[in-house]
C-alpha cells in the first residue's frame, strides 16, 4: 500500500499532463483516456498515455514537436511528451471521424483552475469507443454521463440507426432508457 | 463445478455468436443460442448467478467482457465471479470515495487487497479507481467501516469481496480477479502475466496466446529495426 498518495495523483498527473500539451500544441483535441476521464471526473482507470486529434499540421511538425522537447522512439515510431508520457497524434481521422469534424464539434473543459483544454465532444467519443470495441469505457460514459447526452445528435452522427440503437441498449441494460 | 456446467454450452453460443459489445438485448441472445426467449431469460438468470452480469433492465443487459476468455479459463475465474457477485460496495457517509482511510482500517483487519490497487502495486500500468479487498472476516469488516462513517452504496469505490476460491498464490489470484471482473481487468492480466510468466502459466491456452503476442511484437520490433537500417 506504499504507493497510496503516488497513485491517487496518478489521475492529477495526467490532467497536469494535458494542460501543458495543450499549450504546447494549441489545435490539440483529446481524444482517448483524457477524454474518457475528463468526462468522468479525472477518477476513472486508465493508462497513462494521451491522445490527442490536430486539425493544424503544422502544429505537430517533427521539428517543431522536437523543439518542443517532444521526444520519438526511433524503434516503434511513438512519440513522448517532454514529461515523457507516450502520445499518439492523429492528423486524418479517428474511429470514421475527420479530425476536422472532431475539432470543428470539440468542447472546452476547465482542467484546472482557469485551465481549459478541448475534448472530444460526448456523443462522438462515445461512439469512438464503441467502434474502437472498448466496451467498459461505453459503459462508463452512459452510465455516469446518460443526462448530458444529445440522443438525436448521437443518431446523426452515428453510422447507421443500429449502431444508434446498440448505445440506447446500453442506456436501457442501466434502467436509464425507459423506451427505445 | 456441476452448477456451472450448463453454462459452458451458453458461453460457447455466445462466443460463437454474439460480437462483443456493450450491450444486448434478450432476442439477440435467443438468436445466438437458438432458443426461445424464454429460455434465453433462464440462461440469462444462470450468466447473472454465475456473476458475468452486470446489469440487465426490461430485455437489455450488459455483460462482462471475461464472458469471451477461452472455455478453459473459466474455471478458473469461477471463484473470482462468484466473490464478485456477492460484493459489498462502500463510500464515506459525507460522499467521499474514503478509500485511504479504509486502506489504513482494513490493514487492521487483514487480509488481501486485489483488482484495482492490486495489480497498481504489481505493473504500475492503469490507474486506480476503486480498493478492492477479501478482509480475513469479512462480518469483521463492514462492522470497522460502519463503526467509522461508511455507508453501503451501490457507486462506493471501497468493495469488500468475500473469500471464495484459492488465495495460496497472491499473484495469481489477482490475476485471475483481473480475467474476471473483464473490461480494463483483462489489461491488467496481460500486464501481471508479462510480470510474472511463470505464476500465470495455469492460464492455459490464455498464456499460450500471451506467449505468441510478446514473440509476435518482438519479431516484429527486429523487422522495424532492420527495415529502419536498410532504408
Amino acid at each position: 500500500m506504499s504507493k497510496t498518495r503516488e497513485e491517487l495523483r496518478e489521475s492529477v498527473r495526467i490532467r497536469d499532463e494535458c494542460v501543458r500539451v495543450n499549450s504546447e500544441i494549441p489545435s490539440a483535441i483529446f481524444v482517448g483516456a483524457a477524454a474518457t476521464l475528463a468526462y468522468l471526473g479525472w477518477t476513472y482507470r486508465t493508462t497513462s498515455d494521451l491522445d490527442i486529434a490536430v486539425e493544424v499540421v503544422g502544429d505537430v511538425d517533427e521539428d517543431r514537436l522536437l523543439e518542443l522537447g517532444y521526444s520519438k522512439d526511433p524503434q516503434t515510431g511513438d512519440w513522448y511528451t517532454p514529461r515523457n508520457l507516450k502520445i499518439d497524434i492523429y492528423k486524418g481521422s479517428l474511429n470514421g471521424f475527420s479530425v476536422k469534424e472532431i475539432a470543428n464539434q470539440s468542447v472546452k473543459v476547465e482542467a484546472r483552475k482557469d485551465k481549459w483544454i478541448k475534448v472530444a465532444k460526448l456523443e462522438m467519443l462515445i461512439l469512438m469507443k464503441h467502434r474502437a470495441g472498448i466496451v467498459t469505457d461505453v459503459q462508463a460514459l452512459v452510465r455516469n454521463r446518460y443526462s448530458s447526452i444529445n440522443w438525436k445528435y448521437l443518431e446523426t452522427i452515428a453510422k447507421d440507426d443500429v449502431e444508434g440503437k446498440e448505445i440506447k441498449n446500453v442506456a436501457r441494460a442501466f434502467g436509464l432508457l425507459k423506451q427505445t | 463445478m456441476e452448477a456451472i456446467r450448463p453454462t459452458f454450452h451458453i458461453l460457447t453460443s455466445i462466443q460463437t455468436n454474439l460480437p462483443m459489445k456493450p450491450a444486448y438485448t434478450l432476442d439477440e441472445l435467443a438468436h445466438a443460442t437458438g432458443r426461445s426467449k424464454p429460455t434465453a431469460y433462464r440462461y440469462l438468470t444462470e450468466l447473472k448467478q454465475n456473476g458475468f452480469l452486470i446489469t440487465s433492465h426490461r430485455g437489455a443487459f450488459s455483460l462482462r467482457d471475461s464472458v469471451f476468455l477461452p472455455i478453459t479459463i473459466i474455471p478458473h475465474i469461477i471463484p473470482s465471479l462468484h466473490a464478485l457477485n456477492q460484493a459489498r460496495k462502500f463510500r464515506l457517509r459525507n460522499g467521499k470515495s474514503g478509500i485511504v482511510k479504509a486502506m489504513k482500517l482494513l490493514r487492521g483487519v487483514g487480509g488481501m487487497a486485489t483488482l484495482d490497487y492490486a495489480a497498481y502495486e504489481i505493473t504500475a500500468y492503469q490507474t486506480p479507481e476503486t480498493f478492492f479487498f477479501y478482509p480475513d472476516s469479512f462480518e469483521k469488516a463492514v462492522r470497522i467501516l460502519r463503526e467509522n462513517n461508511y455507508v453501503e452504496s451501490s457507486k462506493g469505490k471501497v468493495v469488500l469481496l468475500p473469500r471464495i476460491g484459492d488465495f495460496s498464490k497472491p499473484v495469481l489470484r489477482i490475476f485471475y480477479d483481473s480475467l474476471a471482473v473483464g473490461g480494463r481487468g483483462i489489461l491488467d492480466a496481460i500486464a501481471i502475466s508479462r510480470k510474472y510468466p511463470e505464476t500465470t502459466k495455469s492460464s492455459g491456452y490464455f498464456d499460450f496466446i500471451l506467449n505468441l503476442a510478446r514473440k509476435v511484437e518482438q519479431d516484429t520490433r527486429g523487422v522495424e529495426r532492420i527495415g529502419s537500417n536498410t532504408r
